[in-house]
Order: C-alpha cells, then sequence, then structure tokens
C-alpha cells in the first residue's frame, strides 16, 4: 500500500467516497473535484472502472436496471484512507519547508 | 454521434463489450445530452481509441485463452495485437500514415455526407420519387427554366392524366409586423393540391380546400411550425387567428409539422387567392413553378409526353403563346439542387483524388517499411510461417491503420460539415447529416483504401528468398523491383496531382475573369440597401413625399455626396420582365425577346456612373403627365436598330394585348443587372415618379470609404421613419462579393484540395528520390572516389526526379485533356483546355517536385568517399 495511486484512480475512489455513483455521475464528479484538471471519458472511465473492480477496490451497488452504479468496497476505503494519509503527510512536509502558507493560523 | 461510439466499442476486447458497452453507451448518452458538440465528440472518439488499444496491450492474457475456441478468431486476434504493437513501435510512421489517412477519409466522407444529403438523399415526403416538377423551358436550352404560366396549368391539369396532383406555386414574399420590427419573411402562394401532391397533413387545423382557391373567399393561411414558435410564441389559439399582410388579414386554418420543410417556406397562401388577375388570363408569363404527383405506374417520360402534346394543342389554339419553348418533366429532389450538382460532383471527384494520392503515399512507405523488415519476413519465413499467414499479418496492420485513420477521418468529416457553415450560408448545405449511408460510405473508402494501399506491398513484402534477405544484412534483395514500385506511385501521384492542379487553376482564372466583367456602373463609393414602406404610405403621393424627404436627409449625411431611389439597384436578379413589341414591327408574342425594366429617379445614372449614349436622362417633368418615356441600354438599341437612331423609337414592354407604348428618349451604357455573370440583355428604364411604391431600393455615392457609411445610414433612416424595413444594407462591393459567393466557395473548397495533393505528391516524391539515393551511397561513394564532382552527384539525384516528374506531368496533362470537359459548368471565360494555365500549373508542380528532390540530392552531395564505402 506504501505505492502512490495513480490521480485518476485516487480521484475515482475520492468520488465513490461520498456514495455510491453510476459512470455519468462519476465522471462529472472527478471533474469537478479536480477543478478540471482530471477528465475522464468514457473509454478511459470504464477502462479503470474494470481494473479497480477486479482490484476488489470497487464493487457493483444496486443502481436502475438501464445503467450500474458503483461503491466503495470496504478495501478500497482501505486504500483510500491509506493515500489520503500519505498525501496529508506529504502536505505537512511541505508545510515544514514553508512552501505553503499554514493553514488555520 | 451515438452510432460512431457504439461502432467504436467493437475496438474493444469482446468480454470488456460484454460488461460494460451498455453502460458506456448510456453514460455517454447523457454526457452528449449536457454537452454535445465537436470538443466532446473528439475526445470520446480518442479515448475510446486508445482505452481499447491499452486494454488489448495489457490483457493479452485475457484473449490468449481462447474463451471462443475458434482457432480463426484467435489468430485474428493475435494478429491484431501484433499489429498494434508494430505500429506502437514505429510511432513516426503511424503518425503519418494516420494524418493523411485521416485527411484522404474525412474530406471524402465530407463531401460524400454533403452530395448525399444534397443530391441523393430522397425528399422527405411519403413515395417522392412520384414527386416531380412540370414546366416550360428554352426549347434550344434545356437548362434555361421558365417555369409555367397560371392558364397553361390549368389546361395541363384538366386535360392530363399523368398526374393525381399537379399544383402551382409562387414566391410571396410579405412584411410580418407582429413583433417589435418588421421582419420579411418567405412564403409560397401554392394551389390547393400542393399538400396532397406532397402528401403532408397539418398537425393542428387542415390545409386548403379546393373551394377556397379562388377569388371572393375568405383568405386563409397555413403556417409552418417554425413560423408559429419562433414569430408566434407558440401562441396554442392560433387556429382562427388573423395575421395582417398589408391591408388584407389571412386567418390561419392549419400549423403543419416541425420538420415539413420545402424551399424554406415559412407559410403558405392560396394562390387563386392571391394570384393577380391578369396573371390568370396571360399564357406568356411564367410566372409559377409547380409541384405535381405521379400517377402510380407513370414515369417522368410518360408525362412530358402527354403534357407535350396538350402544349402543342395550346400553341394551336392560342397563336399568342410564345414557340420556341418544350415542356420538361424531372424529378422534383433533381430539381432542388440542380445549381449544386455539377460543383459537388466535381468536388466530389477532387476529393477522390486527393484519396488517391493518398494511398499512393502510403504504399510508398509501406513499400520502404517492407524493405526494411525484409529480414524479419525471412526469419519468420525461414520458421516455417506460410506465405498466405504474412501478407494476411501485414494487411491486418494496414486495416488497423485504415481503420483509426477512418475513425479519425469520420471525427473530421462531422467536424467540416458543421464548419461550413463559416463559408456559406445555403441552407441547403448547412444541414448535413453523418447518417448511417454516410457512416456506411466512409467504412466502404476504408475498406477500399486499404486494399489499395496495403495488398500490393504486402504481397511484395512476403515474396523474399529468405536465404538472399538474411545473408545481405540489412539491405534485401529484390529492391530494384521495388524501387520500379515506388516509382509507378509517383508517377501516378504527379499525374493525379496535376489534374487537381489544372481544375484549380481553371477556377482561379474563372474567378479573376469574372473579377474583371465591367459591370457597368462605378460600384466603389456606393452604399445599398432595399427598404419596404410601413402601410401608411397607402396613397402614390406619400409615397413621392417620402422619397423626397428620403433623398434629402441621406444627402445631408457628412461624406455623402448624393443619393437616389430605383425600383431595383444592379446585382440583384429577380427583375421584372416582359416580351418586346416595336410600333411598326408586328412580332409575334416573345418573338423579338424579352426586356426587364426598372424605375429609376432622374439621378440614378449619373450617381451609378451609368454613361448616357445617346438622347437624354430623365429629369423632374418626366412625371408620366406628358407621354411616357423610356431609356434604354446600348444593346437594345444596337440589337434592334443597328443603322438607325433608337431615340424617337415607339416600344412595348409586357402584353401584347396591353395599349402601354413607351417613346425612347435616351441610350445609356450595358449594366449587369443581375449578377457578374450574367448577360446584360435587353432592358429599359422608366421614370420613378410614373410608378411610386412603397418598396423600393437605395443607393448613396460617398468620395470616402463607404463602409463609414453603414451606420449613420442606418440611424438616418430610423429617425425618419422607424417603422421601415431596412435590408441588405451593405457597401455595392459586398453585395458583389455576395453575388459570387458559391464561386467563391468552389474555388476555396477545390483549392483546398488541390493544394492537398500538391503538398502529399511533393512529400512521396522526397521519399522516393530520398530513398533511391541512400539504396546508392555505395555507388555515389565510388564516383566521388574516382573524381566525380558533387554537381554530378546532385545532377545524377535530380535527374532521377526530373525523369518520374516529367513523367507524371505528361501522363497528368493527357488526363486533364480527356477530364476538363468535365468542369465547363465551373467556369467562366476560360476554356476548360486553356493552354496558359495547363502551362502555368505544370509549371508549378515541377518547380515544386523539383523541390522536393533537392533536399535528398544535395544530402548525396555530402556523403564523403570514406563513409560511403563504410555505410555497407
Amino acid at each position: 500500500m506504501a505505492n502512490a495511486l495513480k490521480p485518476a484512480d485516487f480521484h475515482i475512489l475520492l468520488a465513490l467516497a461520498e456514495g455510491p455513483c453510476h459512470g455519468y455521475g462519476i465522471m462529472k464528479e472527478v471533474e469537478r473535484e479536480s477543478n478540471g484538471d482530471v477528465r475522464l471519458e468514457i473509454g478511459s472511465l470504464y477502462r479503470l472502472l474494470a481494473r479497480l473492480l477486479e482490484a476488489g477496490w470497487i464493487e457493483e451497488a444496486e443502481g436502475d436496471e438501464r445503467r450500474r452504479s458503483f461503491r466503495l468496497s470496504r478495501n478500497g476505503r482501505r486504500v483510500l484512507k491509506a493515500e489520503a494519509a500519505r498525501l496529508a503527510g506529504l502536505v505537512d512536509l511541505v508545510r515544514a519547508r514553508k512552501l505553503l502558507p499554514e493553514s488555520g493560523s | 454521434m451515438r452510432n460512431v461510439v457504439a461502432a467504436l466499442l467493437y475496438l474493444f476486447p469482446a468480454r470488456f463489450r460484454r460488461e460494460f458497452g451498455n453502460d458506456m453507451l448510456a453514460t455517454f448518452n447523457e454526457r452528449w445530452r449536457e454537452q454535445p458538440g465537436v470538443r466532446t465528440a473528439m475526445r470520446t472518439v480518442l479515448d475510446l481509441a486508445r482505452s481499447a488499444a491499452q486494454e488489448h496491450l495489457c490483457h493479452p492474457s485475457a484473449s490468449s485463452v481462447r474463451p471462443e475456441g475458434d482457432k480463426l478468431v484467435s489468430i485474428f486476434l493475435q494478429d491484431l495485437r501484433y499489429a498494434l504493437r508494430t505500429l506502437l513501435r514505429s510511432r513516426g510512421f503511424t503518425a503519418v500514415a494516420l494524418v493523411t489517412l485521416a485527411l484522404g477519409i474525412g474530406l471524402n466522407t465530407a463531401m460524400f455526407s454533403i452530395a448525399n444529403a444534397v443530391l441523393w438523399r430522397s425528399l422527405p415526403f411519403p413515395h417522392a420519387e412520384q414527386l416531380v416538377q412540370v414546366g416550360e423551358v428554352d426549347a434550344h436550352d434545356r437548362s434555361s427554366y421558365w417555369g409555367a404560366s397560371y392558364p397553361n396549368l390549368e389546361d395541363w391539369r384538366a386535360r392530363s392524366t399523368s398526374f393525381e396532383y399537379l399544383a402551382g406555386v409562387m414566391r410571396d414574399d410579405h412584411i410580418l409586423r407582429e413583433g417589435a420590427e418588421p421582419v420579411h419573411i418567405f412564403g409560397l402562394a401554392v394551389s390547393h393540391e400542393f399538400f396532397p401532391a406532397l402528401g403532408v397533413a397539418a398537425a393542428m387545423g387542415r390545409v386548403f380546400t379546393e373551394a377556397e382557391d379562388r377569388k371572393g373567399t375568405a383568405p386563409v393561411i397555413v403556417i409552418s411550425h417554425q413560423m408559429w414558435t419562433r414569430r408566434l410564441a407558440s401562441d396554442p389559439a392560433v387556429l382562427g387567428r388573423a395575421i395582417r399582410f398589408g391591408d388584407t388579414a389571412y386567418t390561419v386554418i392549419g400549423v403543419m409539422p416541425a420538420g415539413f420543410e420545402y424551399r424554406r417556406a415559412e407559410y403558405w397562401t392560396l394562390l387563386g387567392q392571391v394570384i393577380e388577375p391578369h396573371f390568370q388570363t396571360h399564357r406568356n408569363v411564367w410566372v409559377l413553378d409547380t409541384v405535381a404527383r405521379l400517377r402510380a405506374g407513370k414515369t417522368p417520360a410518360d408525362a412530358q409526353r402527354e403534357v407535350e402534346a396538350i402544349a402543342a394543342q395550346i400553341r394551336r389554339d392560342h397563336p399568342e403563346v410564345r414557340r420556341d419553348q418544350v415542356v420538361s418533366v424531372t424529378l422534383l429532389s433533381t430539381q432542388l439542387s440542380h445549381d449544386l450538382r455539377p460543383a459537388l460532383l466535381v468536388l466530389l471527384g477532387a476529393v477522390g483524388f486527393v484519396l488517391l494520392i493518398v494511398c499512393g503515399n502510403l504504399a510508398g512507405l509501406m513499400l520502404v517499411r517492407g524493405t526494411g523488415r525484409a529480414r524479419e519476413m525471412a526469419i519468420r519465413t525461414a520458421l516455417g510461417v506460410g506465405g498466405s499467414r504474412l501478407i494476411r499479418q501485414l494487411l491486418t496492420e494496414s486495416a488497423l491503420l485504415a481503420g483509426a485513420g477512418g475513425v479519425l477521418g469520420i471525427g473530421l468529416a462531422w467536424w467540416a460539415t458543421r464548419s461550413i457553415s463559416l463559408l456559406t450560408k445555403d441552407p441547403r448545405l448547412l444541414d448535413v447529416p453523418i447518417d448511417a449511408t454516410v457512416l456506411g460510405f466512409a467504412a466502404a473508402v476504408t475498406a477500399g483504401t486499404t486494399v489499395l494501399f496495403g495488398v500490393a506491398p504486402a504481397i511484395r513484402a512476403t515474396r523474399v528468398d529468405a536465404s538472399e534477405a538474411l545473408k545481405s544484412g540489412a539491405r534485401a534483395g529484390g529492391s530494384r523491383e521495388r524501387g520500379r514500385a515506388q516509382r509507378f506511385l509517383v508517377v501516378a501521384e504527379v499525374a493525379l496531382c496535376l489534374t487537381l492542379l489544372a481544375g484549380a487553376g481553371l477556377l482561379v482564372k474563372s474567378f479573376r475573369r469574372v473579377l474583371e466583367v465591367n459591370p457597368g456602373f462605378r460600384s466603389e463609393g456606393l452604399v445599398s440597401m432595399r427598404i419596404a414602406l410601413p402601410l401608411r404610405y397607402s396613397t402614390a403621393t406619400a409615397v413621392s413625399v417620402f422619397y423626397r424627404q428620403l433623398v434629402d436627409r441621406l444627402k445631408a449625411i457628412p461624406g455623402v455626396s448624393d443619393a437616389t431611389i430605383a425600383s431595383a439597384l444592379p446585382i440583384s436578379g429577380g427583375d421584372p420582365n416582359g416580351d418586346i413589341s416595336i410600333a411598326g414591327r408586328p412580332s409575334s408574342a416573345g418573338e423579338l425577346g424579352a426586356a426587364s425594366f426598372r424605375r429609376v429617379m432622374p439621378n440614378y445614372f449619373e450617381l451609378l456612373g451609368i454613361p448616357l449614349v445617346r438622347g437624354r436622362w430623365f429629369d423632374e417633368r418626366d412625371d408620366g403627365s406628358r407621354g411616357r418615356p423610356v431609356i434604354i441600354n446600348a444593346n437594345f438599341a444596337r440589337h434592334f436598330w443597328p443603322n438607325s437612331d433608337a431615340i424617337g423609337q415607339v416600344i412595348r414592354i409586357g402584353p401584347q394585348d396591353s395599349n402601354a407604348w413607351l417613346t425612347i428618349v435616351g441610350v445609356v451604357g450595358d449594366v449587369k443587372q443581375s449578377g457578374l455573370e450574367m448577360n446584360s440583355p435587353f432592358s429599359v428604364y422608366e421614370p420613378l415618379a410614373t410608378g411610386a411604391s412603397g418598396r423600393f431600393e437605395v443607393a448613396v455615392r460617398t468620395a470616402g470609404e463607404p463602409d463609414n457609411l453603414l451606420a449613420p445610414v442606418r440611424k438616418e433612416l430610423r429617425a425618419l421613419e422607424p417603422g421601415l424595413l431596412v435590408e441588405n444594407l451593405e457597401t455595392m462591393s459586398q453585395r458583389i462579393t455576395g453575388n459570387i459567393a458559391p464561386r467563391r466557395l468552389n474555388l476555396l473548397l477545390f483549392g483546398l484540395f488541390a493544394v492537398l495533393a500538391l503538398l502529399l505528391s511533393a512529400v512521396g516524391l522526397y521519399g522516393v528520390v530520398a530513398y533511391a539515393a541512400r539504396q546508392r551511397t555505395q555507388e555515389f561513394g565510388i564516383r566521388m572516389a574516382l573524381g566525380a564532382q558533387p554537381g554530378d552527384v546532385l545532377r545524377l539525384v535530380l535527374g532521377e526526379g526530373l525523369k518520374l516528374v516529367l513523367a507524371g506531368v505528361c501522363i497528368g496533362l493527357i488526363a486533364t485533356l480527356s477530364l476538363a470537359h468535365l468542369m465547363t459548368g465551373l467556369l467562366f471565360g476560360v476554356a476548360p483546355t486553356d493552354p496558359a494555365t495547363l502551362a502555368a500549373v505544370a509549371m508549378l508542380l515541377a518547380v515544386v517536385a523539383l523541390s522536393a528532390c533537392w533536399l535528398p540530392a544535395q544530402r548525396a552531395t555530402r556523403i564523403g568517399p570514406v563513409d560511403a564505402l563504410r555505410s555497407e
């Protein structure tokens, strides 16, 4: 779990942390939370979803019959938390080197 | 677009597609609903292609376990994966191939989709193949379409049996004053058979009845869905509502379905109600178009024979009917697009040539690659791989390339058909769908392309002697044979390119000729506009007073030297015209031809710079009180009075039973009344004061920049009369530019294709000459070691290129001479085999081609003998 997640994977997991979501919802959420930096078109999106499903980090949620919804698995939540912690650690390090303004003060 | 995505899903491994295909489509549909557009389309297509490729590469195990159990399929998948890897390895080659393929296939698909939509798609009416247009055409020039007169149409309808319905159609435009601003909208006056003929019923209300189709009935109108929604705010109580055009109130009786479209009409009135009474009796006024539905089993030829017999009888019964006309029955779909047909077909041919050049270039590249891979092929052959398997492998590569190129090409075509609105305003070209037919065409072109550029190199590449190839190191056997194939390709490309360049050259020359045409007046420093007065100017006096005020106000604008009013200005077209009669020269109707007439203010000629040849100009006393003076154009005078004076002669323009005799008082220079490319036939001018009308055109002369006058003129018009409808307020040069817009579009597109062809051919030539020079490195080294000068080597390499170029140019010239007549309809003032043009484009091509050879030749001269000998 020490390896960094790819940004797109991380964003998908993050988008699903809010709750189950279908493909287009994930697409929009990823774009929104990355401020437009990460844009997933359907090809890449479903390729990544297939990988994440295979890795067992996400699983299918009950959706309507037209399209499937996905949600974070327990394992996926752990991965996401670990990655978040890693990133937070990085941010602390960055702050300590005075590259970013202190937050909250 | 959805179909495109659905098709692209087949690029993915079957397992993946089965699992996620439907989901991906649903997701895309949602995205497309929110964000349709070129960007989304391009991004999605590119992303699908990329991720499909990655999916194949990352999960080779997925398909090599052979879930299908089918050997052929698994071999195919193996080939596909191998091809993908090979192509991704040589990225430069793949990129060049993809770009040129996408251009070739994309342009062809775009042109085809336009031609398909305009020329070949059936009209959106039930059994559209039974719809025809019936009309009279010039007996000597069948492309000159006159139309039909009202009484003739009545007779055709009454006496013929070929038609289920035969309807007359007449332009009937009006000014709508429902909103804040008056708008000029276009509609058609049609007989009650019109809607039944097209086979379309009203969506709300009803269409016309036979009983209404005559004078004296309450005016009724059927409106289009677009007019209902856009102009009348989708008024739910629209049926029964009154719409005022001029001083007539029309009751809305029906709204047509959305999507019902015929010649962009927004509404339909009844011909029998609105046609001017004298048009109902005169057989020598061709005011009508027609739409007819043939009875089941009848062909246009049957109908034509029958109507022609009726017309012959009419000519016998009515001696006043013009005789030099015949009836023509043509398919309605042909008739609605006949003006675009020649250009579209020629452009379609041109992009076809571009695609052939693309194929030539790619075949050349594949041959070179084949040489490089001879060792690979030899090893595989030695290991026992059969020739057909190798060919299949190589063809898979070509097909994969062409397929990817085709997908990119469809994207390009989609973008191109949507961007054409930047170049033209023709509504027929704007709404071009990429539908199943177009996708089918693109697929067929892609497959054809694969065969053209892939098969020969594949066969050739595998025909290697294994032991030879392995022995000779990097250099393959059979390179001489391969060189011959490449040279053949280059010659063909140069020939195709020359043909395209010649076409472009002819169009350029035609365009220049059109611009050089003397319009007969000074077009610089002029502002023109078309004006319609509000209804309250109902008397001739009120209109004349307004004329005076308008001219005075316009002349007061700083920079304006003069202003004038006329029923129509030059380069406007749509002139009213009538048969010429001359006093003391008995003639039958139409025997002397027809003249157009317009009414002008006395200062019209001076302001426009139309020279007076003889006699006098109009003056303020020519107000209709003392006879009817007219001014004619020089061509008119020359034609009818070649040896005598036209001044004082008495003529009549119009029906023979009218008694409106006109006296010629002046002769002025010829003017291009209806466009630069039209001949100025016979024109007659009358004083404006003899027929004041609320619809007229205004010209303003300035010594300065006419563009600067547009805003002040508009402001002045607004201040003078807020209810004015002002249209086409533009400079005269803008009006002329608009007049030649179709020609400009043809030139632009054809020129683009020709330049593309030139670039592609130059690249192809460069490739071949460079390759040939590299093959001879050793030879050059030896020559230079033996004392040859760099100039000698340069000559050697250039000579090789020159031979190819000359051969290509010669073949191209022959091809051009045999194809040139196809372009005749698009040219103006230049013969399709114009020697100067052919010589010029041949020179241009030779120069570009030799420049393409120059680089490799230069490089060859810089070879050091030692390097050359070591290169083996």
